[in-house]
């Protein structure tokens, strides 16, 4: 899971929520106003029926004065005239009850005002014609009976009209009641599905969230328990200290460093500093208030006595960090360093051994260069002074002995110079100049410029590259090599060395034994001398290895191995191949960069 | 008539040598003084001795008691007066770092010493006859170290 989307559940929830109460409270006043309007629909239903009611009730009223009046002209009754009062408290009655309905129409009211009017121009009308000492003509009779009739009809047509307005409202009333009958419940259905629909998609977004939150639980403890079996392997345990709370964890590791198990004792500094070797301890808690103080990494080294008595190096290390509750946490490592100490105490205790090594062969070497080469050259002077001067005073023998010392002591000479010389290709501090070969190939001519002419030599070069090498080793190189060539030159032939440069791929040369990418200078070396067999193209590189007996040729054996070191010296590789009374080459490799 | 002969010092420790040294400059025809100091204390004092004239050319052994090759050639050089003196150093070693040093401290010449006499009178006699102002302009590390 994604730290994005963990960040940003909880607000899509807290929306989710959110909309949900806004579409509850949507609903509630929905449904409220809907009901409302369905009780004031429902009310006005039943003011119509009412009023309808009332208003027939005043016609029938009316109707009945009417026949009452009828009966009273034609029969003249008591018990008719307590009727008809009757009816007129009645009638007023009705009049003030459909005016109290009505009262919110304004044309209701003017309908009424008028029809108020007809009743009372009729009870006047009634009024007057009971008399009851008054008899009416026929023709009077007929006329008050046709007066009734019309204002009858008059107030009839008023009724109806009262009527139909009232029918009419009743009708409209019915129809919006019904509309918002109709469409309350698709509304309230809808709101309820709606609700419905953002509630699953909260539900469906908290199980995948806690579906998530299982998968890292198990990922956690799976971490958890990667980390502590890394500790174990790797030797180290991890600790923490809240700052704000002062409390400490260890890990089950850090337990074990110091010979315990795991959660033996109550993580506390106290706990841990027990174990530290008391000389140390004032160092280690020194180094971590340091560490609370200042913010970064300090690696320390000290011992700890484990449970078991034994001495044990552990290096610890602490960072402070801040959670995102904003609590300060030290955060500290501890690593058995106990091998790597001891190995470093070791290679130390070498080191020094091999520098009082390297200089006691130093020593050598002077002793050699200087306190052996003094006494040798006084000989070897004297030697010259006494074949100078006194030869002849010698007998055959004496003077045979003596020359033959003389040829000794210069074999001595060249030995020792020899050794000297290879004792100094050994050294690796010198200096890597880019140096142009093709000066260093010219010093080295110059070097055997004596034994060139003498022997009519010629060499023939392509020319040379400038490299990074160290320039004396290299025309040591050079010279003995040419040397080497012009030494075991074949008698009455003139020598030819030729010297040929190419640039190579490593991997494309089967003489390389490593596999690598490098290009190489791959210098030859070709001369026409005696040559030599091949199967001494190894042996040949080997200090004091000589192919040929010394009263043959003079030569140390020391020339071609100073060569082999000189060539490992510059990372490159020397090979030899020969054959008998045709010539040696020697092949050199050495790294172009 | 000082003037027509060379003035020659050697400082070597060594008696052999100081002997093979004059022995040497007396089978040469060349007109020459050759004094001989035992160490370099002794050098110095001569030097120092303004009675004395200043030699010519200075023969120089590295590896002597009391004060050895390398501090007498510092002295040397950190005293105007022996300006113009040619200091030829004399010695048995033929090191890189001897050779190198003393040619950046500015010797003329590096000398190993050879071994045998006749050798050692044709370097001698090469030094000393040697036209310094023209040897000292093309002057390098490479032919510092004399060969033959």
């Amino acid at each position: 899971m994604s730290v994005f989307s963990i960040h940003k559940s909880p607000l899509f929830l807290r929306m989710v929520f959110v909309i949900a109460i806004f579409i509850m409270i949507f609903v509630t006043a929905l449904t409220y106003r809907h009901v409302d309007q369905l009780t004031l629909s429902s009310k006005s239903v039943a003011h119509t029926y009412k009023a309808t009611v009332e208003i027939e009730q005043l016609y029938t009223n009316i109707k009945d004065l009417e026949i009452e009046r009828r009966n009273y002209l034609l029969v003249n009754n008591k018990n008719i005239i307590q009727n008809i009062a009757n009816l007129k408290v009645e009638i007023s009655k009705n009049l003030i009850r459909i005016e109290a309905i009505i009262k919110e129409n304004p044309k209701q009211i003017l309908l009424l005002k008028k029809l108020e009017g007809l009743v009372n121009e009729k009870i006047n009308i009634i009024d007057k014609g009971i008399n009851p000492n008054k008899t009416l003509t026929f023709e009077q009779l007929k006329i008050s009976l046709l007066e009734g009739k019309i204002s009858m009809d008059k107030i009839k047509v008023f009724v109806n009209s009262m009527l139909a307005i009232e029918k009419e409202a009743l009708i409209e009333r019915t129809k919006k009641n019904n509309t918002i009958t109709d469409t309350t419940p698709i509304i309230i259905y809808i709101t309820l599905f709606s609700t419905i629909a953002v509630v699953i998609l909260a539900f469906v977004k908290i199980s995948k969230d806690l579906e998530e939150m299982r998968q890292n639980n198990e990922q956690l403890a799976l971490n958890n328990e990667s980390n502590s079996l890394t500790e174990q392997i790797g030797d180290f345990g991890t600790w923490f200290l809240n700052l704000e709370t002062n409390k400490y964890t260890f890990s089950e590791n850090e337990y074990r460093l110091l010979g315990v198990k795991p959660f033996s004792f109550e993580a506390s500094m106290e706990g841990f500093l027990k174990y530290i070797h008391p000389e140390d301890l004032s160092y280690v808690k020194d180094i971590i208030i340091k560490m609370i103080t200042r913010d970064k990494l300090i690696p320390f080294t000290y011992r700890v006595i484990r449970a078991d008595g034994n001495l044990r190096y552990l290096r610890g290390n602490g960072k402070i960090v801040t959670n995102k509750s904003g609590e300060k946490i030290l955060i500290g490592t501890t690593t058995d360093v106990t091998d790597e100490v001891l190995t470093n105490q070791a290679i130390e205790q070498r080191n020094r051994e091999l520098e009082a090594k390297n200089k006691e062969l130093q020593t050598f070497n002077y002793v050699a260069s200087h306190d052996l080469q003094e006494p040798l050259r006084k000989i070897q002077t004297f030697i010259s002074r006494l074949v100078d001067k006194d030869l002849n005073s010698l007998s055959d023998n004496g003077q045979q002995y003596l020359l033959k010392i003389q040829d000794s002591s210069e074999r001595m000479r060249i030995l020792i110079d020899d050794l000297l010389k290879f004792s100094r290709a050994n050294k690796s501090e010198q200096i890597f100049e880019e140096t142009d070969l093709n000066d260093v190939l010219e010093n080295s001519k110059l070097e055997l410029v004596q034994i060139i002419e003498e022997k009519k030599a010629s060499i023939i070069n392509d020319e040379l590259p400038n490299l990074n090498v160290i320039p004396f080793q290299m025309q040591q190189l050079f010279t003995n090599l040419i040397n080497n060539s012009l030494k075991y030159s074949k008698e009455n032939v003139a020598p030819v060395i030729t010297i040929n440069i190419s640039e190579v791929d490593a991997f494309k040369e089967a003489a390389i034994p490593v596999n690598e990418k490098n290009k190489y200078y791959k210098i030859i070396f070709k001369d026409n001398g005696i040559g030599f067999d091949a199967q001494y193209s190894e042996k040949i590189f080997l200090l004091f290895n000589r192919l040929h007996n010394k009263d043959k040729f003079s030569g140390t054996g020391i020339g071609l191995a100073i060569c082999k070191k000189i060539v490992e010296n510059h990372k490159g590789f020397i090979f030899a191949e020969g054959q008998i009374n045709v010539g040696a080459t020697f092949t050199i490799y050495l790294p172009v960069s | 008539m000082e003037r027509e002969y060379i003035h020659i010092i050697l400082a070597d420790d060594d008696e052999d040598d100081r002997m093979f040294f004059s022995d040497a400059f007396e089978e040469l025809k060349i007109n020459t003084k050759v004094q001989t100091c035992n160490d370099g204390v002794e050098l110095m004092k001569c030097l120092n001795d303004e009675e004395r004239v200043l030699p010519h050319v200075l023969f120089l052994d590295l590896n002597m008691p009391m004060k050895n090759g390398i501090e007498c050639l510092e002295e040397i050089k950190a005293n105007k007066r022996f300006d113009d003196i040619i200091i030829a150093i004399y010695s048995t070693s033929s090191s890189e770092e001897h050779i190198e040093e003393t040619f950046i401290k500015g010797a003329n010449i590096y000398i190993k010493k050879p071994s045998d006499f006749n050798e050692l009178k044709k370097v001698l006699s090469y030094v000393v006859t040697l036209n310094w102002q023209y040897h000292t302009s093309g002057l390098n590390k490479d032919n510092f170290l004399f060969r033959m």
